[in-house]
């Protein structure tokens, strides 16, 4: 080949530039398509928390109407109730043992009812604080006789912003529920731990569990999973047929007492 | 026969029956895409064994012009749902250009200007999905895509078919500009097979990556 021939120097010069020329733009598509592409999945990310944060908080307004409901006018019409039967004129001693009965049922009607109000009042956990609705939520349960269940642990745990103890009280009904809905336990432990800057619930039932292998998600193991991303904390859940559960909920939480 | 011609043929005769075996799995651009590599295919066939069932075989590049723009605009507007923008304007003007060329200008050599115009709507449409892809990311990654494959190979052979066009004239000696033009069809033939394979494949790549 002679290098001086322009038949040759410039097709080749003009195809190597070619070549260069689009290599360079695949290379520089496909960049910008991987940017392109994080930045829509942050942004599909960042919808769908908001989604998430706004579904909570419609569902916690419509809580605490129901709250507000249950206190105001159920538990009002239930004190009546109570009021009226004391105004009984009974005649026998067999009207006189109805009537207390009745009277002790309307008692622990607004009882319940008062402490229904408390719990499902996401406000009630600036009050009482996040143990003491736990510990409501445990005493209101162990009331229905099916199943005994303890809390150990922690009696103090460190203060955090409002949001995180809505979710983590949520999450914590959400599992007893669970519990006592599907289980089949007769006992169930909650321990809470705070070490290394690291909250740690620990569910643990002795009911029929499951194979977390092949278990299909319900809704409800689906919203623990999304309030924990929503809190940055861990969720693992271990189980295995007829040897119970155990749910752990671990969230860093720095020397001030607030999430990281 | 030439062990070139048999190795182009075997390609594409290779991606048509895989892309009626699959035929079912394939999205509808995928399916144009079929029918104009099986175009192709008898078209390439019938150059090259000399069977031709009419007097004049240039009739035929004449008649292939426009049926691949036609096929070009079918395959890319399908990927995007993008049948009314500009690109449809666009294919419409140049198919009327190399129709006019075809019977009033070359009508009895080789349709260049067509192609010409061919090789410049297929940069516009692959470039204009690259566009479309850049809009619209998915969470799947860019090399599974079958439409990044589809438009990257069709750049890639169109720019060079091109580029070699503008040196055909003025450097007849150039014998590897055939060559070129060779490689170029095998490589986007082969790039065409990638594409259908992701295609094929598209709800495996989509549900790895949810």
């Amino acid at each position: 080949m002679k290098i001086n021939d322009i038949d040759f120097i410039i097709p080749i010069a003009s195809g190597t530039l070619l070549m260069g020329v689009l290599l360079v733009f695949i290379i520089s598509f496909v960049l910008l398509y991987r940017k392109k592409q994080e930045e829509y999945e942050w942004e599909k990310e960042q919808a769908k928390q908001l989604l998430l944060t706004t579904k909570i908080e419609i569902k916690e307004q419509t809580m605490s109407n129901i709250s507000r409901e249950l206190h105001d006018n159920i538990g009002q019409m239930a004190t009546l109730v109570k009021m009226n039967l004391s105004l009984f004129n009974y005649e026998t001693e067999d009207d006189k043992r109805k009537v207390d009965e009745v009277t002790d049922i309307a008692d622990k009607l607004i009882m319940e009812i008062k402490e229904l109000s408390t719990t499902i009042k996401g406000e009630n956990l600036e009050r009482f604080g996040l143990l003491n609705m736990i510990d409501k939520d445990i005493a209101r349960m162990s009331r229905l006789d099916y199943i005994k269940i303890l809390r150990t642990g922690e009696e103090f745990i460190p203060e955090m912003d409002h949001e995180t103890k809505i979710y983590l009280y949520r999450m914590t009904q959400e599992i007893f529920n669970n519990i006592l809905q599907h289980s089949g336990s007769t006992e169930a432990i909650l321990n809470i731990t705070n070490k290394d800057e690291t909250l740690t619930l620990t569910f643990k039932d002795n009911g029929k569990g499951f194979d977390s292998n092949t278990y299909k998600q319900g809704n409800g193991l689906i919203n623990l999973e999304e309030r924990c991303k929503l809190i940055d904390a861990k969720l693992n859940i271990e189980s295995q047929p007829n040897q119970g559960t155990l749910i752990t909920i671990s969230l860093k939480i720095n020397t001030h007492g607030k999430p990281n | 026969m030439n062990p070139r011609y048999i190795v182009y043929l075997s390609l594409l005769l290779i991606a048509v029956i895989y892309g009626v075996i699959n035929i079912e799995r394939l999205s509808t651009s995928f399916r144009f895409l079929i029918l104009l590599i099986t175009i192709t295919l008898i078209s390439e066939s019938m150059s090259w064994s000399g069977i031709f069932p009419i007097e004049n075989p240039l009739i035929l590049y004449h008649i292939l012009l426009p049926t691949t723009m036609i096929m070009l605009w079918l395959i890319f507007s399908n990927e995007f749902n993008n049948r009314r923008g500009i690109d449809f304007f666009i294919t419409i003007i140049f198919i009327f250009i190399s129709i006019s060329n075809s019977i009033w200008h070359q009508n009895d050599i080789f349709p260049s200007h067509g192609l010409t115009l061919l090789c410049c709507l297929g940069i516009w449409l692959s470039l204009q999905t690259f566009k479309q892809m850049i809009l619209l990311p998915t969470k799947v990654n860019v090399t599974k895509r079958a439409v990044f494959w589809l438009a990257t190979l069709t750049l890639f052979f169109y720019s060079i078919t091109f580029f070699s066009f503008t040196f055909y004239n003025f450097h007849l000696g150039v014998i590897w500009l055939n060559d070129l033009n060779f490689y170029s069809g095998i490589t986007l033939y082969l790039g065409y097979l990638i594409a259908l394979y992701f295609d094929v494949n598209r709800n495996k790549y989509t549900y790895e990556n949810k």
